[in-house]
């Protein structure tokens, strides 16, 4: 860069320019980021699980039960991507933190993975004891109702009505 | 324009030119340098970089929720976080952009009518505000429209509620500011808080997508029960209605939030004019000065403090943090890191105790931050903005001149790192529930900062303190190995905490060791 470019780059001229360029490129960059959602970002927003080991494939319901929270929430993302049937026996003894991860699914899932969580939302609440745990299902519902209304997803919005209509 | 500036009331000519000269000063003046850390030789002016921080800290906030949250929490997040920004820079750069003190000495004598300068003044300020609030509102203004559930009224929605919103704040900070006589140095630790707002979200960016229990995006879709009551809540919820469904009521809303901006800045005006034209100057409180009779005496005597070089170091180090907001605001930003993880690990749910989960790193590294943060304070003290007389101390007729440095150290470590120390543990015992754990690491934190920080005296160049102006890289450049040697020593202490669980006798014994660690660091200084 020369003296006189230097110098030009100093002025309230040349910094109001580069202040100007900047937002332009800003808004540039917005509109791209607005029209690449379903090309790029939906691509990114999904939950994602360690895969399962070998020796996690064959469990009794009794072995399971004395698995680390690790290995379940591995089983777990297995039944949510693939809907392999092991996540029901994680039912029994911890209803709260299967809805947990349920509730994390709905909220950051691919819509796969959330209509997947949301059918297993009825299983939970048939196992949960508590009062608040059953409120809480009824809130996570209630919110997958919503967005699944805001996000015209006819089957999302069908499997959460299931849900808020058995409670 | 001028018929229509004189239609008005104004003056064209000394209002056009008082216009550009208050915009020239603000392209070339440094009064942001304390918030960018610029300097005068840097080819962007410090304005530019304030615009950018702006332009960044939108962007992380419009990018990373993108896709991933409901268009109410996607317009709560970004109102909230721009009109708090905007407000902070008012509020820092008051005396600059809204009311000049030394502006009545300028142009007292020239024939400009009160009214035409409050209007240039408040031109200026509007153009600042439009700068910055062009640059908090761009990205969610326009990468929202992407969103799934936006509609065609997005846009225009979210901008009305960002106009009234950003208005609304700064004229609510010229009158708070123009009634209560400026914040003094709280500015400079208002600047300090724009460099942590950056470090949070950019840390905060990361550990949101590490967290597998998705903590921070479950918050969002499951709010508290305080957020309906902000502001900011209910604008979103006005945008998201707008956008799904815009009708002739939520123009009608839209129109009454530009409205209420209108209003808010004819405020501004009229406090302006009010100000200028009774000539009240809302001035800083001005530096202290010492008390004849206290002239020659240094420091309280106490057996922590056993020399006179130490009390003197003490009672300087007091004193100038007490009339230098720079000094200050050197001393807070080692603390940025550790404060940063605390205010994250609480968003994300990942501050739990070491010894329930093998995860609780958060918690350590806010512990072992503030263990780090006394050896960069202990070496920004040989600065200030004030070096002139630090011949005094340097031809004192001192033994050991580096008692000076521990007794100015002492004072840092008691009024900056203990506050600091009792309030991780407030949040321990809050986030823990576990009174005695939380303590013992409150403790740990704040005993063991005084061994690392006689460590790094040993590493670093030594000299008597407040003795060296600022220079451009000096306050963090030769810090860089000494903190990397003992950062290698933190991050052994920290896996030997993980690995015990943080427990108890691991605790103490730390903290016991502290004692003769120091007594030995100490003793073999020169």
């Amino acid at each position: 860069m020369t003296p006189a470019q230097r110098a030009w780059v100093r002025s309230p001229r040349g910094q109001l320019s580069l202040i100007a360029a900047v937002y332009a490129g800003s808004i540039l960059f917005s509109l791209g980021a607005a029209l690449s959602r379903s090309a790029v970002f939906d691509r990114t927003v999904y939950e994602s699980f360690e895969p399962v080991p070998a020796h996690l494939a064959a469990l009794t319901p009794e072995q399971l039960q004395v698995l680390p929270t690790e290995d379940r929430r591995r089983l777990y993302g297995q039944r949510i991507n693939t809907g392999d049937g092991v996540a029901i026996e994680l039912l029994a003894d911890r209803p709260g933190e299967l809805h947990d991860w349920l509730r994390a699914t709905i909220v950051t899932g691919s819509p796969e993975q959330r209509r997947a969580a949301t059918a297993l939302l009825p299983a939970v609440r048939d196992a949960a004891r508590s009062a608040e745990l059953q409120q809480q299902i009824h809130q996570t519902a209630t919110y997958a109702r919503e967005r699944a209304l805001a996000l015209n997803d006819a089957e999302w919005l069908a499997l959460a009505d299931a849900v808020l209509g058995g409670a | 324009m001028d018929s229509w500036l004189a239609a008005i009331g104004l003056e064209p000519r000394p209002f056009r030119a008082l216009v550009k000269a208050l915009w020239t000063m603000d392209l070339r003046g440094q009064h942001f340098a304390k918030a960018t850390g610029a300097t005068p030789q840097m080819l962007m002016s410090p304005l530019f970089w304030v615009v950018g921080q702006c332009l960044t800290m939108s962007c992380i906030a419009a990018l990373v929720p993108f896709g991933r949250v409901d268009l109410r929490f996607y317009v709560f997040a970004n109102l909230t976080m721009s009109v708090l920004l905007l407000a902070t820079m008012v509020l820092v750069e008051f005396h600059e952009v809204v009311f000049d003190p030394s502006d009545v000495d300028t142009i007292r004598h020239r024939p400009i009518p009160v009214r035409t300068y409050a209007a240039a003044r408040f031109t200026n300020l509007l153009g600042y505000v439009a700068l910055m609030g062009f640059a908090l509102t761009v990205f969610p203004a326009l990468v929202g429209t992407g969103l799934a559930e936006a509609g065609w009224a997005y846009a225009p929605a979210y901008i009305a509620a960002a106009f009234g919103t950003s208005m609304t704040a700064v004229a609510l900070v010229v009158w708070a500011m123009s009634i209560g006589g400026g914040l003094g140095q709280l500015k400079d630790l208002l600047a300090w808080s724009q460099i942590l707002g950056i470090l949070v979200l950019g840390y905060g960016a990361q550990f949101i997508f590490r967290d597998d229990s998705q903590a921070f995006w479950v918050w969002a879709a499951f709010p508290p029960a305080w957020r309906a009551y902000l502001p900011t809540e209910q604008l979103a919820v006005f945008v998201e209605q707008a956008s799904r469904a815009p009708t002739a009521a939520h123009l009608v809303q839209g129109l009454a939030l530009v409205a209420l901006g209108l209003a808010a800045g004819a405020s501004v005006v009229f406090r302006l004019r009010q100000l200028y034209g009774a000539g009240q100057i809302p001035v800083s409180t001005p530096e202290r000065i010492l008390a004849p009779h206290l002239i020659g005496r240094a420091g309280p005597r106490a057996f922590w403090l056993p020399s006179a070089a130490e009390r003197a170091g003490f009672w300087m180090a007091l004193r100038f943090l007490a009339r230098d907001g720079q000094l200050k605001v050197r001393m807070l930003l080692p603390l940025n890191t550790p404060i940063a993880v605390v205010v994250l690990g609480i968003a994300t749910d990942q501050f739990k105790p070491p010894a329930l989960s093998s995860e609780a790193v958060l918690p350590l590294v806010a512990v072992y931050g503030v263990v780090l943060a006394l050896a960069p304070t202990l070496y920004q003290l040989r600065t200030t903005h004030t070096p002139e007389a630090a011949w005094l101390l340097r031809t004192a007729p001192l033994a050991r001149p580096v008692e000076l440095t521990l007794g100015a150290g002492k004072a840092v470590w008691l009024v900056v790192l203990g506050p600091i120390a009792a309030a991780l543990t407030l949040v321990l015992v809050w986030q823990w529930g576990t009174p005695v754990a939380a303590v013992l690491h409150g403790l740990l934190a704040w005993a063991l900062a005084w061994p690392f920080a006689l460590a790094s005296l040993h590493l670093l160049k030594r000299d008597v303190p407040f003795s060296e102006g600022d220079v451009r890289g000096g306050s963090i450049g030769p810090l860089a190995m000494p903190m990397a040697v003992l950062s290698t020593a933190a991050g052994a202490l920290v896996a030997a905490h993980a690995a015990t669980g943080g427990h108890p006798l691991f605790l103490l014994g730390t903290i016991a060791a502290a004692v003769p660690a120091s007594w030995l660091l100490k003793r073999s200084l020169p």
